[in-house]
């Protein structure tokens, strides 16, 4: 199976292709407010880097946020156009679960971690994940709410993401957690479509939706 | 040849497809006005979220009902700008995705040009060369045209627009959102001479306009009386208007003038007013002229009118966008 994946969802602007479970071709850079411009032309070198065709691809993979509410729609939108043309099955996936997954990926069963993105106005955008046999496990929901408010997850091995400045106000067993500051990134957005490469609505998912003040 | 054409440049999702020989083979449409009216004007995030919902949709609807399948797609037009800029990049991100997707040319329109050029949907034409008004929420602009990408300004506002002032005029009055509809229906019952509103900048040269003066004239009008009736506000809806249609007309006579040209074009949201319509009618009909304006359905935003000016665009020697693109929130007709 092929699987195209990009992002756009915070300053990391990337674009990945995955043949047979492992990938190929990535293309990641940080370019704040520059997404438009660098989105597509990755996708269109990782695809002929990988040696194929958008006709050769049997998935397209993206970032359906939570993130930058204009990158994550400058992602599903570029989606969304690929899907329409080549007519090919769309999957959103988390960016917090690539952020879990790019800790996880080569940790044992069991190991656990907290992905969080800085979701501005003093909060954070966060979800816990447990190394599952096949992959990943969600251990809460995904959600918007002050760093103070993050749910607290027991056995919880280190944090990974944004946000590292509000850690002093995380729940207390998070605070002296190690926390990995990484983007989120197409090469993990295609590797978790490959475990579960079922479409899905192919929208955004912003967690923040009160946003007419 | 076929252009299937992206409009999302502010609150709504248009997809249509323009073929250069049978003209407008389909045509689809969604306004979020519902969504925006409670909050009593666009909110620009919730704009850019519902065109994300609605673009796939609109393709499908178009391609089904013009019989079209990818192959019999030439060119995707879509609107660059002007625009609120998140509603812009939805659209233009998804437009060269598919563009690159069918392997065509992607081409940038201006979504002014797009209207300039809409009243070409019409079963009669206008041809080359003619003044354009340009009258709608955003904009108040007369141009003098050549052809395409050859415009000149002639005048424009230098504050409120005129379906700015329609509006605003709306809302003092405690008419429904979107308020220059509903303002042009209720002056229909109204008494158009009972307010003398001003006239602003009708004294000086030049053709530009200036609609805030008329908008306080409104207020204080509306002020004076104690206890307004539905009567009363009809007759303030009638006198406004009456203001509004004679100020446009006679800035429209006196650039066909300055411009020595007897083709008039009026096209945006406001081209839709009936009373303006007739009025402009008229005054062409004095002067041995013509007017030309959209269909009623293309004077408010549409994917028509950009799969139209796209195909224009391309016959005048237009290029396929590079794949990294950047949208113009602001992007004079000028400089199109």
């Amino acid at each position: 199976m092929n699987i195209l994946a990009l992002d756009a969802s915070t300053e990391a602007c990337s674009a990945a292709v995955l043949v047979n479970g492992e990938v190929v071709q990535s293309q990641y850079q940080v370019a704040p407010r520059q997404h438009t411009q660098l989105l597509l032309p990755q996708v269109d070198q990782v695809i002929a880097d990988a040696g194929l065709t958008l006709t050769d691809i049997d998935l397209i993979a993206f970032g359906r946020g939570p993130g930058a509410f204009t990158g994550v729609r400058i992602a599903t939108a570029t989606a969304q156009g690929l899907a329409q043309a080549s007519g090919k099955p769309l999957k959103g996936i988390s960016t917090l679960a690539a952020l879990a997954w790019l800790q996880l990926k080569n940790a044992e069963q069991g190991k656990r971690v907290v992905a969080v993105l800085d979701a501005r106005m003093g909060e954070v955008y966060c979800c816990a994940y447990e190394r599952s046999e096949s992959g990943l496990q969600a251990l809460t929901n995904e959600q918007v709410c002050a760093p103070e408010k993050m749910p607290e997850v027991e056995q919880i091995n280190s944090l990974v993401g944004t946000g590292q400045d509000m850690q002093a106000q995380f729940p207390l067993a998070y605070q002296t957690l190690s926390f990995d500051c990484v983007l989120p990134c197409a090469s993990e957005i295609a590797e978790l479509a490959a475990l579960d490469p079922v479409a899905n609505s192919g929208m955004p998912v912003y967690l923040r939706d009160n946003v007419t003040d | 040849m076929r252009v299937l054409g992206i409009e999302s440049s502010c609150d709504e999702t248009g997809v249509a497809i323009f073929d250069s020989e049978q003209g407008l083979m389909a045509d689809a449409l969604f306004s979020q006005i519902d969504m925006h009216a409670l909050y009593g004007g666009v909110v620009p995030e919730l704009a850019s979220r519902d065109h994300v919902k609605r673009l796939r949709p609109l393709v499908d609807q178009v391609m089904a009902e013009s019989g079209c399948t990818p192959a019999d797609i030439d060119a995707v037009a879509f609107t660059q700008g002007p625009g609120l800029i998140g509603a812009l990049m939805t659209g233009a991100c998804f437009a060269r995705a598919l563009a690159y997707g069918w392997n065509v040319p992607a081409i940038a329109v201006n979504h002014m040009e797009g209207h300039l050029l809409a009243p070409m949907l019409a079963p009669e034409k206008p041809e080359f060369p003619f003044v354009a008004l340009l009258v709608s929420g955003g904009h108040t602009q007369l141009y003098s045209v050549e052809g395409v990408g050859q415009y000149e300004l002639l005048g424009e506002t230098l504050d409120d627009a005129a379906g700015e002032a329609f509006d605003k005029t709306a809302k003092l009055l405690g008419l429904p959102y979107p308020g220059g509809p509903h303002l042009a229906k209720l002056a229909e019952q109204g008494d158009a001479t009972r307010f003398k509103f001003p006239r602003p900048m009708m004294d000086r040269p030049g053709v530009d306009f200036s609609f805030s003066g008329l908008k306080t004239a409104v207020r204080t009008a509306a002020n004076q009386i104690e206890q307004i009736t539905e009567q009363d506000k009809a007759d303030i809806c009638a006198s406004f208007q009456e203001a509004m249609v004679d100020t446009l007309t006679r800035k429209c006579k006196r650039a066909l003038k300055e411009a020595g040209m007897k083709r008039l074009v009026v096209s945006g949201g406001v081209s839709a007013n009936i009373a303006l319509r007739s009025r402009l009618q008229k005054t062409m009909a004095g002067m041995q002229g013509e007017l030309y304006c959209p269909p009623l359905s293309y004077c408010t935003d549409n994917g028509a009118m950009i799969a139209l000016a796209g195909w224009h665009r391309m016959q005048a020697g237009a290029q396929s966008q590079a794949l990294g693109l950047v949208v113009k929130p602001r992007w004079p007709l000028k400089e199109a």
